[in-house]
């Protein structure tokens, strides 16, 4: 007789199988895990409970991330990387009006954002991957197991690329995103488990870059987003950059660097949160008082564009301000207290909801949600799309098929037609935005469906279905009824990824078995990776007579590039790092055979498992 | 697909809304994708599917205009909605002056006016749109359902100058 097992719905899930929440910020990052309700932020091994987002490349090209690259950031040589998430799934002219952040950045052939710098160049995705592995090793040493799964989180008007991007880059560092959720969201979720009851309320989200609007009907087990607006590219560092220009002539005055004076104007403005009146200190008995007033009419017009946008989403949810029974604030930003004011003129006697940590009311939302989703209990998260989805038609015209708002996941399918006698493909740009004209929209990529068979212009049926899932992200598939010739796209973001990461990408959507066995594969690259580099570092010191100083220390630094691509890589970083290796010690390598006859270290094995790789 | 049997609620143009959305929250807790992400692939694509088709019911039942088109989709009758409101003569006219009122209009109070009107009218069409439809004198009933849309964009037209007006005002 065969066993039973009985299970109830939603509960099959592995209980070993622990799922995090992280909250992937602009400045910092947290990692939390919820048991029962109780969140327990994770700390570091500094015992920070906010890991920086930040990675720093030293003059040898070693990385470090997290608190250690804020540790190394003025060293000599070093080279930080901040704000990333500010540039992902991004190109260079989305960044008009925002100089500062250009620094530093460069773009490829395919006119991505990459960092170049110490001969290490790295793309958005993949530097957003290291500070997710980083999140990771946090995680897996807090809880003490290789931590797979993870509830991440986005600002609610992130587009297509942008979330497929975070994704992208979460699998590289070895997570698999179980859900992602939007950040006004996820605090909404926090506050609902306690403090808020049934009613509707507003989220207001200034983070480090990015500023969302979210309207939120809650009732019992349940947290439903009604409408979502925002602006991608403004934050809390925009305010910092705004008394930065303020502070400049004096800071040019004491020959002090530009980090160092935005680093100051944001100390500036959290002391401002509290204090009337800040003294700043700039040497040479120079002291400068900045008043809480004067920061307020620096910010006032930023501020203000922040409520108009506030107001709109207000009209778009089809209520009216009385409805709205309390403010969330989310984002260490809105600790401004120009920010509360301005929302109290707004909202008249409106309740302000600020209790939980604004800097880590994200993460634990996700946290919760994460514990939601693998006992498959809780509240339910219902949430829409922020920006409309569409498609261009002729003369450049932008005709929307999803609009925002609209709640996910979803599906609309739309009839196309050919425009020529014996047309036999049809090519479909896809957009996302608001605009009139697809050019001012972001482009998502085109659609291709070949093979229609020749008709007469307008007489072929070519239905295509988009569809959002409900992280939010878009499958699009054509087909031809006519032929019933079917074609499905999911978008992916192109751009700064090389084929390989592609490739890994597209081995992970696929089943678990060829999962299972690309894991392998990776683990037998580590292997090895280790195997390489412990015999060669242990050849460059017993034999350094045969190279030179230079020689020596680039040998050493490939070394290390291994060592570091083992701990957070994917398995064709390891292998462009054992590949490089190979290169740069294969005049070595003969010399040392020569010398010793019998050690045959590289070369073929490294063949060899390329080859593995492939098949 | 009749929208309305996926609720389980009476086919009429009459919809008790606060009830309709309870029925789809509820709904919503059964079926949403996040109540399966530990089952198999074809569970958790039988879960997102069925939410689909929940918000897209929910969508039609809840707005006046979608819920009168669905109405008349389910008696049988194929209404192009390209086909404009302008087409019917006998309200041309007031059309006509309807969009002349709203272009000359040059302050708040003056829109707040003919956007009460409309609205007023509004009602009444869906008064209209329900005796039609329940006695399925459908003809009548796809001409009010015209008229419903075209109140609907002129509301929206409203809407915007109020806002440009506005935006005047600030600057």
């Amino acid at each position: 007789m065969q066993l039973m097992q009985i299970q109830e719905p939603g509960s099959s899930y592995n209980k070993a199988d622990v799922v995090v929440g992280i909250d992937f910020g602009t400045t910092n990052s947290l990692v939390a895990h919820s048991v029962l309700g109780e969140v327990n932020i994770l700390l570091d091994e500094h015992k920070n409970r906010k890991i920086p987002s930040a990675i720093s490349i030293t003059k040898e090209g070693n990385i470090l991330v997290g608190t250690k690259a804020l540790g190394i950031s003025d060293k000599e040589g070093v080279v930080t990387i901040k704000s990333i998430k500010r540039l992902i799934g991004k190109k260079i002219q989305d960044l008009d009006g925002l100089e500062y952040l250009k620094k530093d950045i460069k773009e490829n052939s395919a006119g991505d954002i990459i960092f170049s710098t110490n001969n290490i160049s790295l793309n958005t995705v993949e530097i957003s991957s290291k500070i997710l592995c980083k999140i990771k090793s946090v995680a897996d040493i807090n809880l003490k197991q290789d931590v797979k799964k993870a509830v991440v989180t986005v600002p609610a008007y992130f587009d297509e690329t942008q979330r497929r991007s975070i994704r992208f880059a979460a699998e590289l560092a070895g997570l698999h995103i179980l859900r992602m959720i939007n950040e006004p969201t996820a605090a909404a979720l926090a506050y609902h488990l306690n403090d808020i009851n049934k009613g509707i309320y507003l989220v207001y989200d200034l983070g480090g870059g990015t500023f969302d609007v979210s309207i939120l009907k809650t009732s019992e087990g349940i947290v439903r987003v009604i409408a979502t607006g925002g602006d991608s590219n403004f934050g809390g560092d925009d305010l910092d950059n705004i008394v930065a220009n303020d502070l400049k002539n004096e800071y040019i005055k004491s020959g002090l660097k530009y980090t160092d004076l935005l680093n100051s104007a944001n100390k500036l403005k959290e002391k401002l949160a509290t204090d009337a009146i800040v003294k700043l200190n700039f040497g040479h008995d120079k002291i400068i008082e900045f008043s809480r007033e004067h920061l307020n009419e620096l910010i006032d017009p930023k501020i203000s564009e922040t409520i108009e946008i506030v107001e709109e989403t207000i009209v778009d949810a089809g209520i009216s301000k009385s409805d709205i029974s309390g403010v969330i604030l989310v984002g260490g930003s809105t600790r401004t207290p120009l920010i509360k004011e301005k929302l109290s003129k707004v909202f008249s006697e409106i309740k302000f909801y600020d209790s939980i940590n604004p800097d880590e009311v994200v993460a634990m939302g996700a946290a919760i949600h994460a514990e939601n989703l693998s006992t498959g209990s809780g509240d339910l998260l219902l949430d829409v799309t922020p920006l409309s989805l569409g498609v261009e038609l002729m003369g450049g015209i932008a005709e929307k098929i999803i609009h925002r708002n609209s709640p996910i996941p979803t599906s609309v399918e739309k009839e196309f037609t050919t425009y020529e006698d014996g047309q036999t493909g049809l090519k479909l740009h896809i957009i996302q935005g608001e605009r009139e004209f697809a050019k001012d929209c972001r482009s998502l990529g085109s659609l291709e469906l070949l093979g229609i068979p020749p008709m007469k212009a307008g007489i072929a049926r070519i239905k295509v279905l988009f569809t959002i899932d409900a992280d939010g992200l878009l499958v699009v598939t054509a087909k031809e009824t006519a032929t019933n010739i079917t074609q499905s796209i999911e978008l992916m973001p192109t751009h700064g990824l090389d084929a390989s990461s592609i490739e890994d990408a597209l081995l992970g959507a696929r089943d678990n078995a060829e999962k299972d066995h690309s894991a392998k594969l990776l683990e037998e690259s580590k292997m090895y990776a280790k195997e390489v580099a412990s015999k060669l570092m242990r050849a460059i010191n017993e034999d350094n007579d045969l190279l030179s100083k230079k020689e020596y220390n680039s040998i050493y630094n490939d070394i290390n590039n291994i060592i570091n691509s083992i701990e957070c890589g994917s398995r064709s970083d390891i292998d462009e790092a054992v590949n490089k290796l190979e290169g740069s010690t294969e005049k070595f390598v003969v010399k040392q055979m020569e010398k010793h006859i019998t050690i045959g270290l590289k070369g073929r094995k490294v063949q060899d498992i390329n080859n593995m790789v492939k098949n | 697909m009749n929208y309305f049997k996926i609720f389980e609620v009476e086919e009429s143009f009459i919809v008790d809304l606060n009830k309709l959305e309870d029925l789809y929250l509820k709904k919503q807790s059964l079926f949403h994708p996040d109540k399966f992400i530990a089952k198999d692939e074809k569970c958790r694509l039988e879960a997102l599917e069925k939410t689909i088709v929940l918000n897209k019911a929910y969508d039609v039942l809840k707005s006046d205009t979608n819920r009168a088109f669905h109405l008349l989709q389910l008696q049988g009758l194929e209404v192009d909605l390209e086909e404009n409101v302008v087409d019917i003569p006998e309200i041309l006219s007031e059309i006509f002056e309807e969009r002349e009122g709203l272009e000359f209009a040059s302050s708040i109070d003056q829109l707040k006016k003919i956007e009460e009107k409309a609205v007023a009218q509004l009602e009444e069409n869906k008064k209209q749109f329900n005796d039609f439809y329940t006695n399925r004198l459908l003809d009548d009933a796809v001409i009010t359902f015209k008229k419903m849309l075209y109140k609907k964009s002129f509301l929206s037209s409203i809407h915007q100058k109020t806002k440009n007006i506005g935006k005047l005002k600030c600057s």
